[in-house]
């Protein structure tokens, strides 16, 4: 029988690590997808979900016990790929400097079609709010308040923001159709 | 109203692509327990041997009892870069004169350095700038984010 995320949560609190694997297993692809959507790079990624499990299982020894442990797991990536980004903003000098990182961040043709690297330049096009909130939106499938929690938003602004990544995402690919 | 994609939204097939999603890279809980035990190793090494390191685990290992003064380990994960390199306050920021090797799933270079205070940073191949995420950021003249290690002076 599959454990529940609250069982596993008490194996972490014993310092049982194939727990922790365990709740990686189940989460991390979710976690992976929007880190790399968010930060336009697998590596840069991949430390983020490193930091959110260690911060995790920091937190769950300290009797930390959250009820819904996606969206717990959601709120501690999206807190670290906004950190990670103000470095990068702060390195490059402000949004326009993230553009430049995208392209840069971008992975070769020959990994992914030529429609898929479209997409990623256009994500990269969108500010970093904007762009979250259609993530979680529409790639995650997120409810509005599902999203207000991870984020810490009002449910008008990310609707406003996610009706404003739609509009501009359907510009950028207007083209290739 | 953009809420929800009908079927004959072109972003519809932009949405499918991405849902299609990124492989999470085999051995993430490896790496996250390599990570744990680095981060309780530096601190415990640094306290040990007097050496004030503001970065934290991913980035320098070392040194312990056994090492000579001012040799410093720095390693990195990233898995799926080509090429990563050290620059930094002791190599001018020439991204060409210090290679990190690759070793396992890491990137490692061994250097002795003088004492002094270092900022530093890593560049990879493919020109992202990356300092140690758990470290308290240590800006530059530029705003860059860079990682710091003091070597004391052997007196």
């Amino acid at each position: 029988m599959t454990p529940t995320d609250a069982a596993l949560i008490e194996r972490i609190a014993v310092g049982e690590s194939s727990a922790l694997a365990e709740l990686m297993d189940r989460h991390a692809p979710a976690l992976m997808r929007y880190a790399t959507h968010f930060l336009q790079s697998a590596d840069d990624a991949d430390e983020v979900l490193q930091d959110t499990f260690l911060r995790a299982e920091k937190a769950i020894r300290k009797g930390v016990r959250p009820d819904h442990v996606s969206a717990w797991l959601f709120r501690i990536t999206v807190n670290r790929c906004r950190s990670r980004r103000r470095q990068f903003w702060r390195f490059m000098g402000g949004e326009a400097g993230e553009a430049v990182i995208a392209r840069a961040s971008t992975p070769p043709r020959a990994e992914m079609t030529e429609w898929r690297d479209e997409i990623t330049r256009a994500l990269a096009q969108l500010s970093q709010p904007t762009r979250e909130a259609f993530l979680l939106k529409h790639v995650e499938g997120m409810t509005y308040e599902e999203m207000a929690d991870v984020t810490g938003a009002g449910i008008p602004a990310l609707k406003m923001r996610v009706s404003r990544a739609c509009e501009r995402l359907r510009e950028l690919l207007a083209d290739l159709r | 109203m953009t809420d929800d994609l009908l079927p004959d939204d072109p972003l519809l097939r932009a949405v499918t692509a991405l849902r299609q999603g990124e492989r999470v890279p085999a051995g993430l809980a490896e790496r996250t327990r390599r990570r744990a035990r680095r981060q309780a190793t530096v601190r415990r090494a640094a306290i040990a041997a007097g050496v004030t390191a503001t970065i934290a685990a991913v980035v320098v290992i070392g040194p312990s009892d056994s090492t000579p003064p001012g040799q410093v380990t720095f390693a990195l994960e990233a898995p799926t870069t080509s090429g990563v390199s050290l620059v930094g306050d002791f190599n001018d920021w020439d991204r060409d004169r210090v290679r990190l090797e690759r070793v396992g799933g890491e990137w490692r270079v061994t250097l002795q350095l003088p004492p002094g205070r270092y900022r530093y940073s890593y560049v990879t191949d493919e020109g992202q700038w990356l300092s140690d995420p758990d470290a308290p950021p240590a800006l530059d003249e530029f705003g860059a984010p860079t990682s710091v290690i003091t070597i004391p002076s052997e007196t």
